[in-house]
């Protein structure tokens, strides 16, 4: 008898003649996911099988930041044989309502699912006198799986983890991460889509503190299980705010800021070879965020945008911050760059030929290009 | 780099390390009762002793050391706000150690007073007069403001105290005092004194409490006996150590003159809140229409450290002391400069120009 932790996939089943391609990408992740961790690994007909190992804890906390994986359960391997199953059910202790369920995907074992879940229960009877049948809401469920492969794993726990597909192999993706709420769970819905991303971050020190590039670090920290970033990009916007301010209609600054934001990440993936954007934009949450100023930033944009927030409501945003723990660092109160110029009323529908005609105001490319180059690469 | 935030800590003395350095090596726990303990037991004795005398403690009364000095603020009113038909009497410039306890007390349902303060950052003493009732049983009012560098005259608010009601228990939080004021306990007439190590080029993590009638005091911290029986935990023998070499050094600096070439040099618009009334060495000034936390940041990237007086975000909102007596447009911009002995008169004319420049030039930047 063997104790293994079973990890289910579901997606990756559709994928058809790229089944295996998705599989290996999927492997190589956990495999990545749980370094420095002792383990054997197996791939068993749709699923895997994690044996040899000693932190189950810790091993579990790591699959479930692992996008593809769609359960894990800790169950016993034993041989596809009803006695020596039957030998394994005596043991177990139960003081509640259960049921059994047998899924026979090995076709040579001699009794049928529902007849051998019904032995198999009366012996959990004659072994528990505390024990009663429910089948339609147990609260455990002793769930005994025979495979094809010869063996059987008996588990009762589904540990959900998120699904998805797999990371990719290259980090195509580039994160615009604020120390806000919303942008680390817009990375991380993306990563759930296998978007591997590293991460861009703007600042305006000395207007705003070290605490909050700090801040951002942290984050960085907390979302890279999830989206596999390996570089974090700081890009100091404090000279571009500046000329803004003193130049360009207050209104427009926050407009000017986010094209400007998107023409250095314009840059970024230029240099770094990332195919899309990603920021955690949502509909008409701020004035940046209408559609009016949405079309404005998208429109200097050289890359696929994504927004993967853009219909969520800030409730939603926030359930999903904290289910990822990323909640308790964003809302720690150190501004970004943001808020820093704010002007009392931004405009709500910028025009793009207005934004165009206030770039125009300052030696716009000059300073562009100077904040790019100025651009901190740090290795997270 | 210049140091300009002695007020937030002081580097360590090199005499004060090797006493921590020579005393950690000693590592026996001084309540054991082999030699190489009592020893070491004694040496706390001693210690407690010289600072005692240096301090001019009043007779029969002690020090307990402390883990910092915020903990031997929350001891104090541990010890004494007990009753919820008393009032505690606080100045509203109380060190967060002191004002944040008291609130704690407040929303636990006692009575608890915070007296106004004056432009300059002292206790309005006639606030303090009209506070004064049969219900008090706990003054406390800091010594030397951490924000202004405001003296408040505690001997005259001891006895002023102690006169409407001699059992009206007085405290006084004297970290910023320490080094700066002659202090004589005995005469000042408090029943509690707050010390700290590390503004006085002493060790972190080492504070002190003078309590001038032990047994009114009731420990903060319960345990194995130590200090009296008055703060229990292994005595942090290194740390003694330090802080008894840091006092034995401690001489009383003159600021004055750093503190007029500083002022001198600051050739634009500001409002300077330290006055005569303030010790030399803190000077809190705010300039308007730029925040103090920027100004520090541009000042870090030219070399000079200081102390901000608000924080760079609104959420975490305004200097509650600064913010009590200038207006808000003011404190937004607020920043504290508090002077050492490795500062020279050169150095503080610089950092004067150098803020100067960066206050016009920020004005220049965002006030369009």
């Amino acid at each position: 008898m063997n104790k293994v932790i079973l990890i289910r996939f579901n997606e990756i089943h559709l994928k058809g003649g790229n089944k295996k391609y998705f599989t290996k990408l999927l492997i190589n992740n956990i495999k990545d996911a749980l370094s420095g961790v002792n383990f054997k690994l197996e791939n068993i007909q749709n699923r895997l099988v994690l044996r040899d190992y000693e932190d189950e804890q810790e091993i579990i906390n790591r699959l479930k930041c692992v996008f593809g994986v769609h359960s894990i359960s800790v169950a016993v391997e034993l041989d596809n044989n009803p006695e020596i199953i039957k030998d394994y059910v005596k043991t177990i202790k139960i003081a509640s309502t259960f049921k059994c369920d047998v899924n026979r995907a090995d076709k040579s074992f001699p009794i049928k699912s529902n007849d051998f879940a019904a032995q198999l229960g009366e012996i959990v009877l004659d072994n528990n006198s505390h024990a009663k049948v429910d089948i339609h809401k147990p609260q455990i469920t002793i769930n005994v799986d025979i495979r094809e492969s010869g063996k059987t794993y008996i588990f009762s726990d589904l540990i959900y983890a998120y699904s998805g597909l797999p990371l990719g192999e290259n980090r195509d993706g580039l994160l615009l991460l604020s120390g806000g709420i919303d942008s680390p769970v817009a990375g991380f819905c993306m990563a759930k889509r296998g978007l591997r991303q590293d991460i861009l971050h703007f600042d305006s020190f000395p207007y705003t503190s070290k605490l909050a590039k700090e801040k951002v670090m942290t984050l960085a920290k907390l979302i890279k299980p999830f989206i596999g970033a390996k570089y974090i990009y700081v890009c100091s916007m404090t000279k571009l705010q500046e000329e803004f301010h003193v130049n360009c209609k207050t209104e427009y600054a926050i407009n000017l800021l986010r094209r400007a934001m998107i023409r250095v990440a314009n840059a970024v993936c230029k240099k770094y070879k990332y195919k899309t954007i990603v920021t955690g934009e949502s509909l008409g949450q701020v004035a940046s965020q209408t559609i009016e100023s949405l079309t404005s930033t998208n429109a200097v944009a050289s890359f696929p945008v994504m927004r993967p927030l853009i219909s969520f409501n800030k409730d939603e945003i926030i359930a999903l911050a904290k289910e990822i723990n990323t909640y308790e660092t964003s809302i720690l109160p150190y501004e970004d760059c943001c808020t820093v110029f704010l002007p009392k009323n931004p405009v709500i529908k910028p025009k793009i030929e207005e934004a165009e005609r206030e770039e125009n105001k300052i030696d716009y490319t000059a300073l562009l290009n100077y904040v790019i180059e100025n651009i901190e690469v740090i290795k997270l | 780099m210049f140091y300009f935030d002695n007020a937030s800590t002081t580097k360590i003395s090199q005499d004060a390390l090797s006493s921590y350095v020579l005393a950690s090596e000693k590592y026996f726990n001084p309540s054991a009762l082999y030699e190489p303990s009592i020893m070491v037991k004694k040496d706390i004795e001693d210690a407690r002793a010289c600072i005692i005398n240096k301090l001019k403690g009043a007779k029969s009364s002690t020090l307990i050391f402390t883990g910092s000095a915020s903990e031997a603020n929350n001891a104090v009113l541990n010890a004494h706000i007990i009753r919820k038909d008393k009032k505690y009497i606080f100045s509203a410039g109380e060190h967060s150690s002191i004002y944040n306890t008291a609130k704690h007390y407040e929303e636990l349902g006692f009575n608890i007073v915070f007296v106004p303060l004056n432009k300059n950052g002292t206790l309005k003493l006639d606030a303090l007069i009209s506070q004064l009732d049969e219900s008090v049983a706990l003054v406390s009012i800091i010594h030397v403001s951490n924000e202004t560098g405001a003296i408040n005259d505690i001997k005259k608010i001891t006895n002023m105290v102690k006169s409407y009601n001699k059992n009206i228990i007085v405290h006084s939080d004297g970290v910023q005092a320490l080094g700066k004021l002659n202090i004589n306990l005995a005469e000042l007439g408090v029943d509690y004194y707050t010390i700290s190590a590390h503004k006085i080029n002493g060790p972190k993590g080492i504070g002190g409490l003078y309590i001038a009638h032990p047994n009114k005091f009731k420990p903060l911290i319960f345990g194995g006996g130590q200090e009296f029986n008055l703060r229990a935990g292994t005595e942090n023998y290194p740390c003694i150590m330090a802080f008894k070499t840091a006092i034995e050094q401690l001489k009383i600096c003159n600021y004055a003159e750093k503190k007029a070439e500083f002022v001198a040099n600051l050739n634009l618009d500001k409002l300077i809140i330290s006055d005569d009334e303030c010790v030399d060495n803190i000077i809190s000034v705010c300039f308007k229409g730029v925040r103090g936390e920027t100004i520090q940041h541009i000042l870090e990237q030219s070399g000079y450290l200081i102390g901000t007086g608000s924080a760079c975000n609104s959420k975490a909102g305004l200097n509650r002391v600064i913010a009590s007596i200038v207006p808000k447009e003011y404190a937004v911009g607020a920043v504290r400069i508090s002077f050492g002995e490795e500062i020279s008169k050169l150095d503080c004319k610089n950092l004067a120009i150098t803020l100067t420049n960066a206050v016009e030039s920020y004005r220049e930047k965002i006030n369009k």
